[in-house]
């Protein structure tokens, strides 16, 4: 916390190389914020600088109520939840999706026969977590890539600790139940 | 009699490391005799190695100085003054009181007031006494150095406190 204030007081001091390194120890949290919730990889780049530039904006404002990053990754996430709202991408109801057949949903480009040939276990899970509703891919995301605990998850997406747990589970046990259902236990080395 | 299996919750929490002493204990002898729970666990786990690792969302390594390029200037510099801008207007207000002091006769008006009992005030003429006495010392006439000087530092202090926020700012907004 104290390197951080430090940070931020160089940072507004005007020292751009402050900021520059800020970016640096952040832009990998950010970028999985929004490489998970963006799907159009044109405008991704370009979320992730708007991310940055609100930090430094808004910077004067931060008063050190919980981590540095932790508001970051909700700026990014409020970033992308307004992306996608103008873009008028649907967020799914987490419900109505898990009612669903796997059928129903798009391959994404990649045909099963492809992810055969491939034998890539991870491109085949990450291409099942891009077809689940985004607050589930957003906090299997920020649990099991970010290694956020439930407080900070909760602190970025604004839902109650319960329904961030129970989303938890409920999107493991479902990618666990569709990539088994979709492929032979040898072929996912599951 | 039937077997209760674990739940896909109590597998994952177990995973997690969140389950109570009791539970994991509980846990642990459960999966030791039940191959059913034992696949679910291995499953789990597999799943847990391909959602822990990074899939390479990277951002170019230019990345960072191509934010800061376009940052307007007008906000990297409106964060305030700096120390040495702060000290440079310091000096420059000193000089300027000392300078005032010494080509402004202020002695005459320190006499006429010096029946008000004010130690400032002896503490004035006492400087404003061994300033002249200084300068008197030195044998030399300084006032056109300091009057150089003096133009200098207020020149180089409206620049960096005024101007250049002012001026460069606009131009780059």
């Amino acid at each position: 916390m104290a390197d951080s204030k430090r940070l931020v007081r160089k940072i507004l001091a005007g020292n751009t190389r402050a900021f520059e390194s800020l970016i640096e120890e952040q832009k990998r949290l950010v970028s999985h914020i929004v490489f998970r919730m963006v799907s159009n990889e044109a405008d991704r780049e370009e979320i992730c600088q708007d991310v940055f530039m609100k930090v430094y904006q808004n910077l004067r404002g931060f008063q050190f109520e919980s981590k540095l990053s932790t508001w970051i990754a909700r700026i990014a996430y409020n970033t992308c939840i307004n992306y996608l709202e103008k873009k008028k991408i649907p967020l799914f109801d987490d419900c109505s999706w898990e009612e669903k057949t796997l059928d129903s949903f798009p391959a994404q480009g990649v045909l099963p026969d492809e992810y055969a040939e491939k034998n890539d276990v991870s491109r085949r899970l990450q291409t099942e977590i891009d077809k689940m509703p985004i607050h589930f891919r957003m906090i299997l995301t920020l649990y099991h890539l970010d290694n956020l605990s439930y407080n900070q998850i909760t602190e970025i997406m604004q839902m109650p600790q319960g329904t961030v747990k129970s989303y938890l589970f409920r999107a493991r046990k479902l990618l666990k139940q569709r990539l088994m259902a979709k492929y032979q236990p040898e072929d996912l080395c599951l | 009699m039937p077997v209760t299996h674990l739940t896909d919750e109590e597998i994952q929490e177990y995973l997690d490391g969140n389950l109570s002493h009791q539970s994991r204990v509980f846990t642990e002898a459960h999966l030791e005799t039940c191959e059913f729970c034992q696949a679910a666990l291995k499953q789990y786990q597999s799943l847990y190695v391909g959602l822990n690792q990074d899939q390479g969302f990277d951002l170019p390594r230019t990345f960072a100085k191509s934010v800061v390029a376009k940052l307007p200037l007008a906000q990297k510099t409106k964060s305030g003054f700096n120390y040495s801008d702060i000290l440079l207007g310091i000096l420059a207000i000193l000089i300027t009181a000392f300078t005032s002091l010494y080509y402004l006769d202020l002695g005459s008006l320190g006499k006429r007031l010096t029946h008000i009992p004010l130690p400032q005030f002896e503490f004035v003429s006492w400087l404003f006494d061994a300033t002249k006495s200084l300068v008197a010392a030195l044998q030399a006439n300084l006032s056109l150095l300091v009057v150089g000087i003096l133009v200098l530092i207020v020149t180089g202090a409206l620049d960096r406190i005024l101007f250049k926020p002012l001026v460069r700012g606009r131009d780059h907004a």
